[in-house]
């Protein structure tokens, strides 16, 4: 049995202009001790998708159908307690802008300290005890003084290291990490990254990551999920879709592979497609990715294409997803 | 790895001067923005950079004074709401009621006191007067009648002063509306026993033992042909009564109505004194017999004396007496601490003692002189006779405990309502929002003072206390609401609290340890604000003579009388210094504020400089 099972998940966002179906029709499941990445652009629904799991959406965002077990419970039915106690505990989360996910007039102690009195009724000393062998946890030397200092005291990467401690408190059974690295530079992005796959290791955690940065999907994931416009697009082992000897894709998986390296050429650029997050009213039928698909037909724009299992552990959502071989042969 | 850095030594750029202002007070000093981050604590930061803004500060000791002595100060001293004191009315500021020259010290022969100034000759005849000897625009005590000779007796009344001369002349000067400073023709050259100059009352008596009153003597219960004429050694006057003794030594009430100074104690006595409104009489034995009119104010409560008594004197509403062995015992009221033989005088022998309204004066065998009792009246007095520096406290106390209270109650409901409103949103939002735009459309001033008459009418002085601050509280939340309302919106979009939910922290802890912080300080500076604004709109309904009612004093009702013209011309010190008390905590609460929001959103002070 998966720790994580979705499925099915619709997720609207009502607004004044009517409903923004920011998830629909995704499912996924996420094994223990694995990692499943997300891989999809600003507006394709990850983090809906994930904040959906722990029911953490806007006020206007509501799950509209579909089912998400953890741990063998459905736990979209759960009550605010329930979900309470889930929350921090058996599932942790770091956010994306994760430097500002520190409450600015506590101290760093008083912050860490929190998951163990919510969740493990430890009194006080104890907790702070625990803080300091989290912070040592995540490599952070002279964890005495730091854990007295207040966030704007610290520095990005450490700000986002106690982040991490904190979301690794309670050794959660699963850790959703949203964007964890976007709003960092690269050296520490590269640290930030080692740092939570040795504690998956020490502590047996499921991760499930989303990111819109394919390299780090490559890095970090066990299992990919490519997300396009609310869609799941693509479902696969990291190993097919970074595969050289690949046969079968979403053409949207082969764009995101084409992103331009640092050994590019000149003038190389990813073909960016804007606005299609704006009308996702479903207003149109047929394939979301139209728009921007160098391979569609007229069968695309009229009929939605269902999930194909193209190979073992390997779906994807496209009526021509052989390389090479799509709809005019190209 | 320490991130930490040591920034103690870090450079300050050195102040600008310029302005008088700034040359008095200092000028806000300019921060570098690392020299904040060393600070560790946020309110320890706001605290330090507020402690920096030397005009703020200023203020903050300015104010902090203001409260500690309008606090503690009416601790010093009692006030009865109701005091009323007929003869301390309108009295200017001045502390020399008793402050008798030393050229007359040094040769004193006899000293009296009116109700503001003394008098007294010495042994040469010279008279010397102090104090505040204004009676009106036409009479002053000190102007004496030319040519005046050497005097040989005085005797000082409320607002005159009758003598008598070394040739046996009477000499009367000082306020003559009711004749009392008008010695009839037939009395002028009588041969004098006693002088006695009263409330608008003079009295003599002379050698045959016969009493003479002139003045207002139909205010008095007196009747020229009584039947002791003839037989009167020494008399004493109350406000309204006089009674006699006799040469052998009984006393005799000399009016005809029976009343309670009539009921003369019997016996044979040596001395009689009045105060305002009671006698006191010396027996033989040397015991103290009080009667006549007494008041809760004490005259009747004589103190154990095991020496007997030899010599006693009446004050306005207190008595003393002198004791063979020489010492000196009084009673009776204690307002200006006038009852409280002071401890100086502990084992000294007094020769001569007087005592006439809130003064006392002693003179001891080695020609050492001592005064005590009121001495004057700091900032005046007022219509009623009250001391205005000790209402100046008690209103200041007043004042600001209903603003405080008012302020308490318009932040509570403030944050209560902002904090609903910004954190649940929607219709809850809507609702609340349109409910405080209702009741911040009402106009404060007039609202609050119908309200007030409205309501008070029915209620006692407390209560139109309470009802006050009410009225002020409930009036004044939707400033601090609409605050609150949008500081819990922007902080409730912040990552940090979206990252507590996730972590499983409940709602009641987020709304306690995430807005709750972040609400306080802008809540700090608008509610020093609507302090400030509460203060005046208080002072401003009780000014109109709608809000406190007197005589409970606030400071906006002891302007009460300042709209008359006769007050602003004459009477300056009633409204002068309650005004500057007003304006100098209201400024330096305006200050603090200010202070304070430049500490706490210091990021836009660096901007706004600029």
């Amino acid at each position: 049995m998966p720790l994580l099972e979705v499925k099915n998940l619709h997720t609207n966002y009502l607004t004044r202009r009517g409903v923004v179906q920011a998830v629909y029709d995704v499912s996924f499941s996420l094994k223990r001790g694995r990692t499943l990445g997300i891989v999809g652009e600003a507006g394709s629904g990850k983090t809906t998708s994930v904040l959906s799991i722990l029911q953490l959406l806007d006020k206007n965002g509501r799950i509209d159908s579909g089912e998400i077990w953890f741990d063998g419970e459905e736990i979209t039915k759960m009550d605010q307690e329930q979900m309470r106690q889930i929350r921090g505990n058996d599932i942790s989360f770091i956010f994306q802008g994760l430097p500002m996910s520190l409450n600015p007039v506590f101290t760093v102690e008083e912050q860490v300290c929190e998951p163990f009195l919510v969740h493990q009724n430890m009194s006080k000393a104890e907790a702070e005890n625990k803080v300091t062998e989290m912070l040592s946890l995540v490599n952070i030397a002279d964890p005495e003084s730091v854990k007295k200092l207040y966030p704007h005291q610290l520095s990005e990467g450490m700000r986002q290291r106690i982040m991490i401690a904190m979301a690794f408190a309670c050794e959660p059974k699963l850790l959703i990490a949203d964007e964890p690295t976007s709003s960092l530079d690269v050296t520490i992005q590269a640290q930030i990254l080692t740092l939570i796959k040795d504690l998956k290791s020490q502590a047996n955690t499921s991760i499930l990551l989303t990111t819109p940065d394919i390299g780090v999907i490559h890095e970090m994931a066990d299992d990919v999920l490519v997300m396009n416009n609310g869609f799941a697009v693509e479902e696969a082992p990291v190993e097919i879709v970074f595969g050289d000897d690949g046969v079968f894709s979403h053409p949207y998986t082969e764009e995101l592979l084409k992103l331009p390296g640092l050994d590019a050429p000149a003038g190389a650029c990813f073909r960016m497609g804007y606005a299609s997050s704006l009308h996702r009213n479903r207003l149109h039928a047929g394939c979301v990715f139209t728009s921007r698909c160098q391979y569609a037909t007229d069968r695309c724009r009229e009929v939605e294409p269902e999930w194909t299992e193209v190979e073992k552990n390997h779906r994807v959502r496209c009526f021509y997803p052989r390389k090479g071989v799509r709809s005019n042969g190209r | 790895m320490d991130n930490r850095t040591d920034l103690s030594n870090a450079q300050i750029p050195p102040m600008k001067r310029d302005g008088m202002f700034q040359r008095l007070f200092g000028n806000r000093n300019k921060l570098a923005v690392y020299t904040v981050e060393q600070n560790q604590n946020p309110w320890k930061m706001v605290l330090h950079i507020f402690a920096r803004n030397r005009v703020s500060k200023w203020a903050g000791i300015l104010l902090f004074t203001i409260v500690v002595l309008v606090f503690f100060g009416t601790m010093l001293r009692p006030v009865g709401i109701g005091y009323t004191e007929g003869t301390q009315l309108n009295l200017p500021p001045s502390r020399d009621y008793m402050a008798a020259p030393d050229d007359l010290l040094r040769n004193l022969y006899k000293i009296e006191n009116g109700r503001s100034f003394g008098v007294g000759i010495d042994c040469s005849g010279e008279v010397f007067i102090w104090g505040d000897t204004r009676i009106n625009n036409k009479v002053d005590i000190r102007n004496v009648p030319e040519n005046l000779p050497p005097l040989v007796d005085i005797s000082v009344g409320d607002d005159h002063v009758l003598g008598r001369t070394d040739a046996g002349m009477l000499i009367a000067w000082g306020n003559d509306r009711q004749r009392q400073s008008h010695v009839p023709w037939e009395l002028e050259n009588i041969e004098s026993a006693q002088i006695e100059a009263g409330y608008q009352t003079s009295a003599v008596v002379d050698v045959d033992g016969n009493t003479h009153l002139f003045g207002n003597i139909k205010n008095i219960d007196y009747v020229q042909q009584h039947k002791w004429q003839g037989q009167i050694e020494q008399i004493a006057m109350s406000v309204d009564g006089v009674i006699g003794l006799t040469f052998d030594g009984r006393l005799v009430y000399l009016g005809q109505q029976p009343n309670f100074y009539s009921r003369v104690p019997e016996g044979r006595f040596v001395d009689v004194a009045a105060s305002a409104k009671a006698f006191a009489a010396v027996r033989e034995d040397g015991e103290i017999i009080v009667w006549g009119n007494l008041s809760y104010k004490g005259e009747g409560r004589v103190p154990e004396h095991t020496s007997p008594a030899v010599q006693v004197d009446g004050g306005r509403y207190h008595f003393t007496a002198l004791l063979e062995d020489g010492s000196v015992i009084a009673w009776g009221d204690n307002t200006y601490k006038q009852s409280i033989v002071p401890a100086w005088l502990d084992g000294k022998t007094v020769k001569y003692l007087s005592s006439d309204y809130y003064q006392n004066y002693a003179l001891t065998e080695d020609n050492e002189f001592i005064a005590w009792g009121l001495k004057g009246y700091l900032f005046g007095s007022d219509d009623f006779g009250r001391d205005i520096f000790i209402r100046l406290l008690y209103g200041g106390r007043m004042t600001i405990t209903i603003a405080a209270i008012a302020v308490m109650i318009a932040s509570i409901i403030g944050v209560v309502i902002g904090g609903l409103s910004g954190y649940f949103g929607g219709i809850i939002d809507y609702l609340l929002q349109r409910f405080s735009e209702a009741v911040a459309s009402l106009p404060l001033l007039p609202f609050a003072m119908m309200l007030n008459v409205i309501v008070g009418s029915a209620l006692t002085p407390a209560q139109r206390v309470y009802l006050m601050m009410a009225i002020l509280g409930l009036l004044s939340w939707p400033d601090v609401q609409r605050l609150v309302r949008a500081q819990v919106m922007n902080v409730r979009e912040k990552e940090y609290v979206l990252a507590a939910r996730a972590m499983g922290v409940g709602e009641m802890h987020i709304m306690i340890r995430y807005m709750v912080p972040s609400v306080l300080s802008t809540v700090f500076v608008s509610m020093a604000e609507i302090f400030v604004c509460l203060i005046l709109t208080e002072s401003s309904i009780s000014f109109l003579g709608l809000g406190i009612p007197l005589p409970i004093p606030t400071w906006g009702n002891m302007l009460h009388g300042a709209n008359q013209s006769i007050v602003i011309q004459s009477y300056w010190w009633r409204w002068i210094f309650v005004s500057i008390a007003l304006s100098i905590s209201v400024i330096s609460i305006r200050l603090i504020g200010d202070g304070l929001c430049d500490a706490i959103h210091l990021k836009k002070r660096e901007d706004r400089r600029r």
